[in-house]
């Protein structure tokens, strides 16, 4: 699968995750993967930031290093779907 | 769930707060081979999450536990609550998770309002049986006093004032504050009496020194961590500095001084590195004792 594709499929199954999973009364394909998850973005609360790493873990079977544990990795969708893909990787 | 423990279904569990009209949100963090110790982590952010996983492979479960959304983003509210229910939502929290996962004794952790409050509460339970104090918030009048005391034992002033470098009205009042209250502490000897309690659950005890030593003998653990730039290292150092190290020397508390400049540790990732590499080699050391 090409570097663009599986990016691609990670960003989508995430937003069926916000959209479907957290009762955030959000719709998936209106969600901007490059807008920030926090405030000024998405609007996403801390919390379910926590509850987010969580079902990331389930779904995608694997598990948060420290060093992805950055403000940076879950700045937007984008980024964190570049974490998850790296982590795939490994 | 893995060996290191991973955040579980209890996320975003709301649980009532110690007064009406708010409640608590939470997250366990559960571990496989848990011990009878827990800790409650005041703060739902990503670096409470890898505090969370640190403790996690050293046995020990945590909650994550934040007032709801709505409170926590009024500052003025929020801290009018810390200061009347930090203890109290703390007493909430343990009670909550003793019910959720059996654990008897905890550790409490927060960052400046939180930490403070952490503090009084480690101090009214005897159920906290370890302490991380991230940047303690200490009030203005505390702050004050400790800076305008420096300045007047300092005979550097004194030369600069009597060579008029110093303006009388700008010092005067908060000198005469202070000469006051330490001539009524000393007086009274209200300043080392165990009985004073602080007026709010945000505040510092005037006689921290006194309480942390009766912590340490309780077999209570203490870490403090402190940023370089902040107000707590400034205060705690020249306030309580020979007593801080009297208690590490003896092995009873470690306190650390990180070289960031966040006051909120979870906002800024270097700081929250080096806060959880102090957390992690504390927790290797203590030992708690539990009730």
């Amino acid at each position: 699968m090409s570097f663009d594709v599986e990016q691609a499929e990670i960003v989508s199954t995430l937003k069926s995750m916000l959209a479907d999973e957290m009762d955030l009364g959000l719709v998936a394909h209106e969600i901007d993967e490059n807008v920030p998850l926090l405030e000024d973005g998405l609007g996403l609360d801390s919390i379910v930031i926590v509850e987010l790493i969580a079902s990331v873990e389930r779904r995608f079977d694997f598990e948060f290093q420290d060093a992805d544990l950055r403000t940076s990795s879950f700045e937007s969708l984008t980024a964190l779907a570049g974490v998850i893909r790296r982590r795939r990787e490994q | 769930m893995s060996a290191t423990g991973t955040a579980t279904p209890g996320i975003g569990r709301r649980i009532p707060s110690s007064s009406s009209g708010y409640s608590l949100q939470c997250a366990l963090n559960d571990v496989q081979t848990a011990g009878p110790v827990g800790a409650i982590l005041w703060g739902l952010g990503i670096a409470e999450v890898k505090t969370a996983r640190r403790l996690a492979a050293k046995g020990i479960a945590s909650m994550q536990v934040r007032i709801d959304r709505a409170l926590f983003n009024d500052h003025d509210r929020r801290n009018a609550i810390y200061s009347t229910d930090g203890v109290a939502n703390c007493r909430v929290a343990m009670d909550q998770f003793s019910e959720q996962r059996g654990v008897t004794s905890f550790i409490l952790m927060g960052n400046c309002a939180c930490a403070t409050f952490c503090l009084n509460a480690a101090i009214a339970d005897p159920r906290v049986v370890g302490l991380i104090l991230t940047n303690p918030h200490v009030t203005k009048r505390q702050l004050l006093r400790t800076s305008l005391w420096r300045k007047l034992s300092d005979p550097g002033t004194w030369r600069r004032f009597a060579a008029g470098g110093m303006s009388l009205r700008e010092n005067l009042v908060g000198a005469l504050a202070l000469i006051g209250g330490r001539i009524r502490e000393r007086l009274v000897g209200e300043r080392h009496s165990a009985a004073r309690r602080p007026f709010s659950d945000l505040e510092l005890p005037d006689n921290l020194g006194e309480e942390l030593a009766k912590l340490c003998a309780r077999g209570v653990q203490v870490l403090i961590v402190c940023a370089t730039t902040d107000d707590s290292l400034y205060y705690l150092r020249t306030e309580y500095g020979a007593v801080l190290d009297e208690l590490q020397n003896q092995g009873k508390l470690k306190f650390e001084e990180v070289a960031a400049s966040a006051h909120v540790f979870s906002t800024d990732d270097q700081a929250s590195s080096l806060l959880n590499e102090a957390i992690s080699h504390w927790v290797e050391m203590a030992t708690f004792t539990c009730g």
